[in-house]
Parts: C-alpha cells; structure tokens; sequence
C-alpha cells in the first residue's frame, strides 16, 4: 500500500472472469469509500492514492482534499444531530437549524 | 449494542432504489454500517449496474422490514429498513458513499476493516442510507447490509 498507509477495509468482486480484491479507506471527513487499488486489483501510483489531511491524520477523498480545510466526519454528524434536535424543539425544518 | 442484518431485493419496482436502511422517526441511535454485498439474482446477462450507495433523510414509500439480530440474544433492531420502493427516499446530493460499477454476473463485497472505518447514519429521524442503481432501474437485484446500533 502506497506511502505505509493502512487500508480501512476490503472490497472484492465475485466475476465471472476470477475474483478480484481491492482495499479500501474510508474519507474521514464524509465518508466515501475510496478505492486503494485499481479496478483490475493493480496497485495505484502515489499520485492516485488519497491524500492524508494534516490535522486529523485520516485518509481523504478527492473531492475533500479539494475544498482545503478539516472538518472530521464526526464532528459533522455531531453538529447534525444537534440542529436536529433543536430543530424537533423549536418546531422548524431542519434546514433552517442547519443555518 | 447489537449486530444486525438487512436483506433487501428489487424485482419488479418501478424506482431506481433497491432499498434502505434509517433510523427510526423517535428514539434514534446511531449506526454503523460494516458490510455491503450487492448482486443480482436474474438470470446471467451482461447487464451493467452502477451501484450507488447514498445518504437520505426521508424513508420514501417502501415495503418495510425489521433488521434482523445476528445474535438471537440482542433486543429488537431500532433501525428501519425496507425495499421495493414505489416513492425514492430523498436523497441527499452529492452524499454518496459508495459506488461501484459491476457486471450483471458479478457479486460485490465490502467489509470495513476497523470500526474507524464504517459508515455511520446520524441518530436523526428518518436519516439513513439507501443502494439505488440510478441507470438500470427494472433489473432484478438483491443487496444485504449488516450493521451495529
């Protein structure tokens, strides 16, 4: 695996031309299962491997790496559930909670 | 905290989505999804699929089912789930966690390795995450998620 990072999980397709295993990271800012591995099971060069973000330490997607800053996902689905609940109290859409 | 099972299957729904999984409208937990396997059941064809696991915050108008414990021991799974969707659950755009294209003749599986590594559905009502196929919405498919609360 490219730069010693370790993969997060597996995934593997069942075909009818073999089976082919593929590791995978989770983003850990929105959680989008990234592929470590190309779709024939060949490892990736380490331009197309993830980034890792600086602050958390996890493993990135794209289009999370693009926008710059951290937010882990965590905190996100902390913040989430929150405006939810207040959203629930007050009586308004979570959207507007959310804001 | 328990571990729990969802079989879903699409035949003949007319809806892009073969099924999901959400938390409950009241006394929500968190889960965690650990496995996906996705599949067809039709006859061997070569079909293509572009499988699209993706977060939601409506259950849509489903056939629903209760997660079943993989532990006979555990108590009753809180989440919900269904399939055969006649109304697509609201899907949050851009919210996609997974995608994978595959072959008709193909099965996928994916396993997390670590807990850091799953997927985790807000404590929020009716928020979860539903498999649609957005471009072959009436081939015969069946998925299975296992999951912890």
């Amino acid at each position: 695996m490219a730069q010693g990072r370790r993969a997060g999980g597996t995934a593997i397709v069942f075909g009818a031309d073999g089976d082919v295993e593929r590791d995978t990271c989770t983003c850990g800012h929105c959680q989008r299962i990234v592929f470590l591995h190309g779709e024939l099971g060949q490892r990736l060069p380490p331009e197309k491997q993830p980034a890792m973000c600086l602050a958390c330490f996890r493993m990135i997607c794209d289009a999370c790496h693009a926008k710059g800053h951290c937010t882990p996902f965590l905190a996100k689905v902390e913040a989430y559930e929150k405006a939810s609940e207040r959203a629930a109290q007050d009586g308004r859409m979570l959207e507007e909670a959310l804001r | 905290m328990g571990n729990y099972s969802a079989k879903m299957k699409r035949t003949a729904s007319t809806s892009a989505s073969l099924g999901n999984i959400t938390a409950p409208a009241a006394s929500m937990r968190r889960l965690s999804l650990y496995d996906v396997i996705l599949g067809s059941e039709a006859a061997a064809a070569d079909n293509s699929f572009d499988f699209v696991l993706q977060r939601c915050t409506t259950t849509g108008t489903r056939t629903s089912f209760t997660p079943h414990p993989l532990n006979p021991a555990d108590a009753a799974c809180v989440a919900t789930s269904g399939d055969n969707h006649t109304v697509e659950p609201t899907y949050t755009a851009n919210a996609i966690v997974l995608e994978v294209a595959l072959n008709q003749r193909a099965t996928f599986r994916w396993v997390a390795a670590d807990r850091d590594s799953e997927i985790i559905v807000p404590a929020t009502a009716n928020n979860g995450i539903g498999i649609q196929t957005p471009t072959a919405g009436l081939v015969a498919i069946t998925g299975h998620l296992h999951f912890r609360e």
